[in-house]
């Protein structure tokens, strides 16, 4: 083996080990709070909380936990509640519900902008879909349902039962 | 020399270790424990969840031309609250998730990318408690959260690749775009309503079903309890459903690893009786129906 073959070895052991013996990711918690807990389960020591976008390099996965260092101990978050980005606003999710909210008879004159903003007439896009209905009316009633954070903690604190 | 040759083999072997991952991968992705390891943990950006979002509109507006709203405002509201107690403690802070209560006979529950999550009539009269309803609603909830309908169609998000296939798609202004955006909600509604997602898509929902319930406080045997009932209805011919004796198996086991098997939360046995017996206000559509030819349907 010649000796540019021996660099040529080293330098792709060295680049490779470098790409894939460190697999570790940053996270980001999602909810407004979430518990370590000491082991992969919720019956375990709880170690501490934190809150909406705190973030933590996870030094890997067990099923459906995170796992990650907190003061030197081994600490695991549900997976659930933690994602590879910062929480997002909810501003960008609302944008396409900003929509206003027109009777049934301005439904269609809704419906044929949205389809051209995609580049499609009414009738195209009728053409394209399987003759399925949509019903927009039902689903703007659905939006136009919202829980109060006083809804929210009412109910929560009525129940806790068995 | 022996340097050399040694040298040599750590290379060979380094170059070859990426396929062996891949290939162990594969390996797992039919095992749900071991693909929930590994899952594909895109990055989304705020343009994502909003293209998103439109999409998830469109296919819910289809699933409503098919299935009728129940005019139970009361349910309405009571089914709101257990989904957002849930929706609290997960991974979407961006999503304003809609619980919907859809009139039908069949037992089943489905959700949109963006957040819609439907519960059929017949699904509620079968449950006995608040803990069984929030084991349904956060089964859907992880579809959501996992984008299980997003990845199925393969749709990736902006900081994945130099074009998203979700902009390219749902903001694409040529005709072509609109025709692949109908295309992906035709595609979308027929694996919600009628093909169901992957065996490993529904364990991974059941597993972080259980584990979002206790979190929130309700006890995680609701989900099982339910879908034990629902097995021995069905007799596994749910077509969106895994067979049920392996699914409820596989869940015990998730369950018993995680610490949550013997937990004793909250059933709300009794608010659920109680939000199940409000009388729904008189809907003029059922007064019509009743006098029609036909009588009432399932779907619209």
């Amino acid at each position: 083996m010649t000796m540019r073959r021996f660099l040529l070895a080293l330098t792709l052991c060295s680049t490779l080990f470098a790409a894939t013996a460190y697999s570790d990711e940053s996270l980001y918690v999602q909810p407004f709070r979430a518990k370590i807990y000491s082991k992969p389960s919720l019956a375990s020591e709880v170690l501490g909380q934190v809150d909406s976008g705190f973030k933590f390099v996870s030094t890997g996965r067990e099923g459906n936990w995170v796992k990650l260092v907190v003061k030197g101990k081994q600490g695991f978050i549900p997976a659930v509640q933690t994602a590879i980005n910062p929480p997002l606003g909810k501003s960008a999710a609302q944008g396409a519900e900003s929509a206003p909210k027109l009777g049934a008879r301005a439904r269609t004159a809704t419906t044929a902008v949205v389809a051209g903003m995609k580049g499609l007439t009414y009738e195209d896009r009728a053409r394209v879909t399987k003759d399925e209905l949509s019903d927009f009316e039902a689903l703007d009633k659905i939006d136009a349902l919202k829980i109060s954070p006083d809804e929210l903690k009412a109910f929560q604190l009525e129940g806790g039962k068995r | 020399m022996k340097l050399m040759s040694l040298v040599y083999s750590i290379a060979v072997f380094c170059a070859l270790q990426p396929q062996i991952i891949l290939a162990a991968e594969e390996s797992k992705s039919h095992d749900w424990r071991a693909r929930s390891s590994v899952v594909d943990r895109d990055t989304y950006a705020e343009s994502d969840t909003d293209e998103e979002l439109v999409f998830g509109r469109e296919i819910a507006a289809r699933i409503l031309g098919q299935y009728k709203v129940s005019g139970n405002e009361k349910l309405q509201k009571y089914v709101n609250l257990v989904g957002t107690t849930l929706t609290r403690n997960c991974s979407r802070p961006e999503l304003d998730f809609h619980f919907v209560v859809i009139e039908s006979s069949e037992i089943n529950a489905y959700s949109t990318p963006g957040g819609y999550v439907f519960v059929t009539t017949a699904a509620l009269s079968n449950m006995e408690n608040e803990a069984e309803l929030a084991g349904v609603l956060a089964h859907e909830i992880g579809h959501v959260i996992e984008r299980h309908i997003v990845k199925e169609l393969s749709l990736k998000g902006a900081e994945k690749s130099a074009v998203s296939s979700f902009a390219a798609l749902i903001g694409g202004a040529s005709k072509s775009a609109g025709i692949a955006f109908s295309q992906a909600v035709d595609k979308a509604v027929d694996i919600i309503l009628r093909d169901g997602l992957k065996k490993e898509d529904e364990m991974q929902a059941d597993s972080s079903a259980v584990l979002l319930c206790a979190i929130s406080g309700y006890d995680p045997s609701g989900l099982v309890t339910f879908l034990d009932k629902v097995g021995k209805i069905k007799s596994g011919v749910g077509a969106t459903y895994p067979v049920y004796d392996v699914r409820l198996a596989t869940l015990q086991r998730a369950m018993s690893d995680e610490g949550i098997a013997g937990m004793k939360l909250a059933l709300n046995t009794e608010r659920f009786t109680k939000a199940m017996k409000t009388e729904a206000g008189p809907n003029p559509l059922d007064i019509i129906r009743k006098v029609m030819p036909g009588g009432t349907h399932d779907q619209k």
